[in-house]
């Protein structure tokens, strides 16, 4: 008797954990998310959701099915955020699965009204990533969400690479770009800046023909510039070179690319190595913010008609400190006049102790009046293959 | 009833389990959300409150060695009141074993698998650590110690996978807190982890030699690691977004990624969390059991192991969400265990000392 | 015979004036089988004279050459008058070593059948066994499951005295120890039982010596008979006893302060105490350098872990938890499963057992049915089911991952204990994900906690941690620095060469 009972519990017992099954999805009941863009219907308020689900059957080897568009774009409009994912089961065959998206795109107008809610609501998801990246966009949402991207054929990993190669290239786009960074900066002062994508062209190309043409610039998302987010709310834009410096004076990037003009002949200079040291002091009751940044540089493109020597060299890099100063000054000056706290000066400011920050933390507008006080000091360590250039007709003279 | 030896290590793996295991995930929320960028030093004075609350309860073990808390109140206060306090007594094992059931169910409701019921998870659970239970304590022992080297260099992995994430600026404005409404506010860091400990009243008969030096040492590594933990999530994720979220850690793992094929690491951390809340719950399931069996003098473990996972996975749906779980232990927690863990022990102590003077002076005419 | 007493008659009874009465008996009492040979000779000119033997079990050509020529010729008969001292002078010089008498006619027909020649000598008041046993036994080779690439290739054989030969010749010491008992009624088997004196621990060997005289069987056939009865957990997939066909293992074992069982008729010798991480030690390891038997050691715990879980996790990862999937390969993954039928769980459960099926088919079949089955395996385990639509591709590699992984295992028996914690992780798997996974290796971590190889954790060194035998787990430290015997046998020497 004993054992039938014991037998039964235990059969019983394995059953109950059968319910775990209501949480299996088989792989292929599920919509991969690849990129959402998220907008604002301007007439009546709701929320309009762009999802763009990978097709895996473009991507698998064996069924040969080729011809097949690789992602299919969804739009879904709800009246509320949640609503807008719910939603979504009227129009998809297929279980939405947001766990694996990693871009996000959202149109310039919903960025200045305002992202609160949206990562207020992305946040209450366990399944967010919260590496995600944010974009901007000032093209038409829904071009951009059809827009095909030609060599990596998911648009969302496209624009992911964007941001690496840019970051990696010129220094002009920081990684910081992902929600994280802006939540981190939703209660403080300081700004985020998220990268800007638009369609190159008017009208998107919409079919698989796309592939085809050899064409790769034709109607393509690039990235055009840098808008600028004061806690939840866009308040402004600024161009990719300006934003190189900016990252330059935060110290978030490790490369960045500078142009210098000597003897009205250009050299390119790719800095790398980049160590910056940033204090805030007070002089005379004004804050004073120094930055001290030293960089390594490499002489990518040198068209001056002489061999490179010691003065030569010193009067380089002595030219990059001078340029890069002035113009990050500028930029900081410009920031400052639009009220852009782009560095968190006020919130350094709070965190400041004794007397003498005392009356500056008084001030409310205190951090206006920071000064920079920049210094730049570059040494150069790569100077390429040539020293000495070929001089062509002009120098062999007569 | 059991004449099982554990050995001085495997005491000090289950103290410092039971103290770090599950608190290294959950405490540093809400510490750093009342104290910002200090919260790190708020595990300090916790920790000395609990090596201080342990030398009460050493003391009081010493007075009777080889006794449990059971066998302890009811040599002092005589069968009625011993055996209303020990029973007293085994109803905090339960209803602390029945917390931490419940911490799996939601863990694993809300990060992994939405559908399935609550109860699942819980009976799961418990059917396994029952099974540890019905085993005896040196089976959870050895467990533990193998889940603990696991779990040791699990953590290890993740810590330094994260420390990418390094930031100091994260710390910018340290040391302003405001010391004494922190201590209020925090005052549950008290009762749990560190005076939740005193369930280790129960497991000093079976420890050979030296319980004083690795019960303190656990408990001062476990103040240690906890404290570090605050630390570290203040300088990866911080403070911002560690006070909003509700399982920072698991978050931490989530974000970490090296290269971009091996990212989302929080399966690791869910099995930290898991092994860690498995010897949790076996030493507090083991000792409500063997309370349960000393004070009614029943000598077979399976029935009434089996009988508890009815009542522990009953009891464990008895709040409906995170929030509720978090508030009362926010609100009473602190002055709920202060009675168990000093109060009783105090009275107890107190007792045995005026009943020895009271049989010295006894003694002393008559010689 | 007429002078016997009612008592005598009830009992067969061997009356020494009349040896064709007791002949007869037992041939009556063997059922009068056809290889009972009954060879009737006189010697010394008036002595009848009986040697009885079974055929199928002796050496027929040592008892004609021998034994016969020696009887027919004995003329020195002649001077012993009395005949009951006939046997002991006969005794005396017959050129055999292994020779008993008795008057016991039982214990005659049970050693005629364990393969003794019986003298029956008209008027000798007993009766001489010789040793003439000859079974048909096979030479000494190679070992067949445990092979290795340098070492020893010697394996045991069905043969006790052989087996006990091999472990003698490499133990040259007084201090070894062989206790031989018979098990099974029916079978009269030996086993003996061998340890150190000098290192085994006296309980060890007394809990060994309890559980094997506890044996209450009719038969004993193989070790594996022994094993079931003396091991300590009946129900648990891990097998607390080592078996082993390599007396080099056995020998090590019982330096090493363990104990041997070997059993007449099975070339599988029993080894314990052991511990779990013993499993993961090959006979090589000893045999190669230290550094490559230790990266060794680590491809077969990665092997067993990948062996257990792969197909387990693949399923939780698959059906449940999808997110922790690397976002390239999750499309890939689902690219695959595009248009395969069954959910993952069902999938896995298809190609797990058909590889079962196969293995089993494979281990079974003759040997010239060898060619049809790995054409046909080809077919249901790889391409062409994928190209059926039935699997997907990345579940043919997980399989074959699983099937190679489990074939690392040292001993054979282990990986049996892989295969069912393999099937036992998959089905918590399709229960309920990742959770279900994780409750299953608690499980098993608590099972393993709580199991004892004769007094032994089946954990140690790492549960309780003993750190002066960890030289000898993950790592093998070279050979020079193993000064200390392991502990975990609790052996009465603490240093070796002592």
């Amino acid at each position: 008797m004993r054992p039938a009972i014991r037998r039964i519990a235990l059969a019983g017992l394995a059953l109950c954990c059968l319910t775990g099954c209501w949480d299996r999805t088989e792989i292929n009941e599920l919509a991969i998310v690849g990129l959402v863009g998220s907008e604002e219907n301007k007439e009546t308020g709701a929320s309009i959701v762009y999802y763009q689900i990978v097709n895996p059957v473009a991507f698998s080897q064996e069924s040969g099915k080729g011809g097949t568009s690789p992602v299919y774009t969804y739009k879904v409009e709800g009246e509320s955020r949640g609503e807008t994912g719910r939603r979504s089961a009227e129009s998809l065959p297929r279980k939405l699965f947001t766990d694996h998206y990693q871009t996000h795109i959202i149109t310039e107008a919903l960025a200045r009204k305002g992202l609160r809610q949206f990562v207020n609501f992305y946040e209450r998801q366990y399944n967010r990533r919260s590496s995600l990246l944010l974009f901007i966009t000032d093209s038409k949402l829904s071009d951009v969400m059809m827009t095909y991207t030609p060599l990596e054929q998911l648009p969302g990993r496209t624009l992911r690479a964007l941001v690496h190669n840019t970051n990696m290239s010129t220094g002009r786009i920081s990684l910081k770009s992902r929600v994280k960074d802006l939540v981190e900066n939703m209660e403080s002062s300081k700004c985020t800046m998220l990268p800007v994508i638009s369609l190159s062209d008017s009208k998107p190309f919409q079919t698989i023909k796309r592939f085809e043409t050899i064409e790769a610039n034709r109607s393509n998302l690039v990235l055009s510039g840098v808008a600028v987010i004061k806690q939840d709310r866009m308040v402004g834009r600024i161009g990719l070179r300006d934003n190189g410096y900016y990252n330059l004076l935060k110290g978030e990037t490790n490369t960045f690319f500078q142009t210098i003009k000597m003897n009205n002949r250009d050299i390119d200079l790719f800095a790398n190595k980049i160590k910056v040291k940033q204090s805030l002091t007070q002089a005379g009751g004004v804050p004073v913010w120094n930055v001290k940044i030293t960089a390594n540089l490499a002489i990518h493109n040198n068209e001056q008609m002489e061999k490179l020597t010691w003065e030569n060299l010193s009067k380089l890099t002595d030219e990059f400190n001078r340029e890069v100063s002035e113009t990050t000054n500028q930029l900081y000056k410009r920031a400052l006049k639009k009220e852009w706290d782009l560095f968190g000066l006020a919130d350094m400011i709070k965190s400041k102790r004794g007397s003498a920050w005392k009356a500056i933390q008084d001030k409310e507008e205190a951090w206006k009046d920071t000064r920079l006080n920049l210094k730049v000091t570059s040494s150069v360590n790569d100077v390429g293959e040539i020293i000495n250039p070929y001089m062509g007709g002009k120098a062999s003279g007569k | 009833m059991e004449s099982s030896k554990i050995t001085v290590w495997q005491f000090f793996v289950l103290t410092l389990s039971f103290l770090a295991g599950t608190s290294f995930f959950f405490i540093p929320g809400g510490l750093i959300a009342v104290a910002k960028q200090d919260a790190w030093i708020i595990p300090f004075w916790a920790g000395a409150a609990g090596i201080a609350a342990a030398l009460i309860w050493i003391r009081l073990a010493r007075q009777y060695p080889g006794m449990s808390i059971i066998h302890i109140c009811m040599k002092v206060a005589g069968k009625p009141i011993g055996g209303l306090l020990a029973f007293l007594y085994i109803t905090y094992f339960i209803q602390l074993s029945v917390f931490i059931t419940r911490n799996v169910g939601d863990f694993m409701k809300q990060t992994m698998m939405p559908i399935t019921p609550l109860t699942v998870f819980h009976s799961m659970f418990l059917v396994i650590t029952a099974y540890a239970v019905i085993k005896g304590i040196e089976t959870i022992a050895r467990s533990s110690e193998l889940l603990f080297i696991i779990m040791a260099l699990t953590f290890v992995l993740i810590f330094c996978m994260a420390l990418a994430q390094w930031d100091w600026n994260h710390f910018q404005g340290s040391f302003r807190m405001n010391v004494w409404e922190s201590l209020v506010e925090t005052r549950n860091i008290f009762g749990f982890p560190f005076l939740e400990s005193l369930v280790f009243l129960m497991l000093f008969p079976f420890v050979q030699a030296k319980v004083k030096r690795s019960f303190i040492w656990a408990i001062i590594m476990a103040t240690a690691l906890l404290s570090l933990t605050t630390f570290f999530t203040i300088g990866v994720l911080g403070v911002t977004r560690a006070s909003h979220d509700t399982y920072p850690l698991f978050v931490i793992a989530q974000e970490v990624h090296v290269g971009t094929f091996f990212e989302h690491l929080e399966s690791t951390i869910a099995l930290i969390l898991l092994a860690a809340i498995f010897i949790k719950l076996s030493i507090a399931y083991y000792c409500s059991v063997l309370g349960l069996c000393q004070l009614f003098r029943i000598s077979s473990r399976f029935w009434v192991t089996i009988a508890l996972i009815l009542l522990i996975s009953g009891l464990a749906l008895g709040y409906d969400n995170v929030v509720e779980n978090i508030e009362f232990s926010q609100r009473y927690d602190f002055e709920y265990t202060l009675l168990y863990s000093i109060f009783i022990p105090c009275l107890l102590l107190l007792v045995s000392w005026i009943r020895k003077g009271w049989g010295k002076r006894r003694e002393e005419p008559a010689s | 015979m007429s002078n016997q007493d009612p008592r005598q008659a009830q009992k067969p009874s061997y009356d020494r004036h009349n040896p064709s009465a007791f002949v007869d008996w037992l041939k009556d009492t063997l059922h009068d089988p056809p290889d009972l040979m009954i060879h009737s000779l006189v010697i010394t000119s008036d002595i009848p004279c009986y040697c009885v033997f079974l055929d199928t079990l002796t050496d027929k050509n040592k008892i004609e050459q021998e034994l016969l020529a020696f009887l027919s010729k004995t003329d020195s008969l002649e001077d012993v008058h009395e005949p009951k001292d006939r046997m002991a002078v006969i005794r005396k010089r017959i050129p055999f070593s292994s020779i008993a008498c008795t008057d016991d006619p039982k214990l005659c027909a049970d050693n005629l059948l364990k393969g003794y020649c019986l003298v029956v000598l008209c008027g000798s008041p007993e009766v001489m066994m010789i040793q003439m046993a000859q079974s048909s036994k096979r030479d000494v080779s190679e070992p067949l499951t445990e092979s290795t690439v340098r070492g020893p290739q010697l394996g045991f054989t069905e043969e006790l005295g052989s087996n006990l030969s091999l472990l003698r010749k490499r133990i040259k010491s007084v201090h070894l120890h062989i206790e031989q008992t018979a098990l099974g009624m029916e079978t009269e088997n030996h086993v003996a039982l061998l340890f150190m004196d000098d290192l085994a621990a006296d309980e060890v060997v007394e809990e060994f010596r309890k559980r094997l005289h506890a044996i209450k069987s009719d038969s004993v056939l193989d070790s594996a008979y022994v094993e079931e009865w003396i091991q300590d957990r009946t129900f648990s997939p891990f097998s607390t006893l080592l078996s082993t066909e390599r007396p080099d293992i056995v020998t090590a074992h019982l330096l090493e302060g363990g104990v041997a069982v070997i059993v007449d008729g099975s070339p599988i010798a029993l080894v314990g105490p052991i511990t779990l991480f013993q499993f993961f030690i090959a006979p090589e390891d000893y045999y190669q350098r230290a550094d490559i038997a230790t990266l060794l050691r680590w491809v077969r715990i990665l092997s067993f872990m990948l062996s257990i879980f792969v197909p387990a996790l693949y399923v939780a990862v698959v059906s449940y938890h999808q997110e922790l999937l690397p976002t390239s390969l999750l499309i890939s993954i689902a690219g695959q499963r595009e248009g395969v039928p069954f959910p993952a769980f069902v999938e896995a459960t298809i190609m797990m057992v058909t590889f079962e099926v196969l293995r089993e088919a494979g281990l079974r079949m003759p040997r010239i049915a060898g060619q049809a089955i790995s054409i046909v395996g080809a077919l249901v385990l790889g391409q062409a089911a994928v190209t059926a639509g039935l699997v997907s591709t990345a579940m043919v590699i997980v399989v074959a991952i699983t099937a190679i992984s489990n074939f690392v295992a040292p001993s054979y028996s282990f990986g049996i204990t892989q295969r069912l914690l393999q099937f036992f992780y998959l089905m918590m798997a399709g229960a309920m994900g990742l959770f279900g996974v994780l409750c299953g290796v608690l499980f098993t971590i608590v099972h393993l906690a709580s199991i004892k190889s004769f007094n032994v954790p089946y954990l140690s060194p790492i549960a309780p941690v003993v750190l002066s035998d960890w030289k000898d787990v993950l790592v093998r430290v070279p050979r020079p620095w193993m000064k200390n015997y392991p502990t975990e046998n609790h052996a009465k020497k603490g240093r070796r060469g002592l």
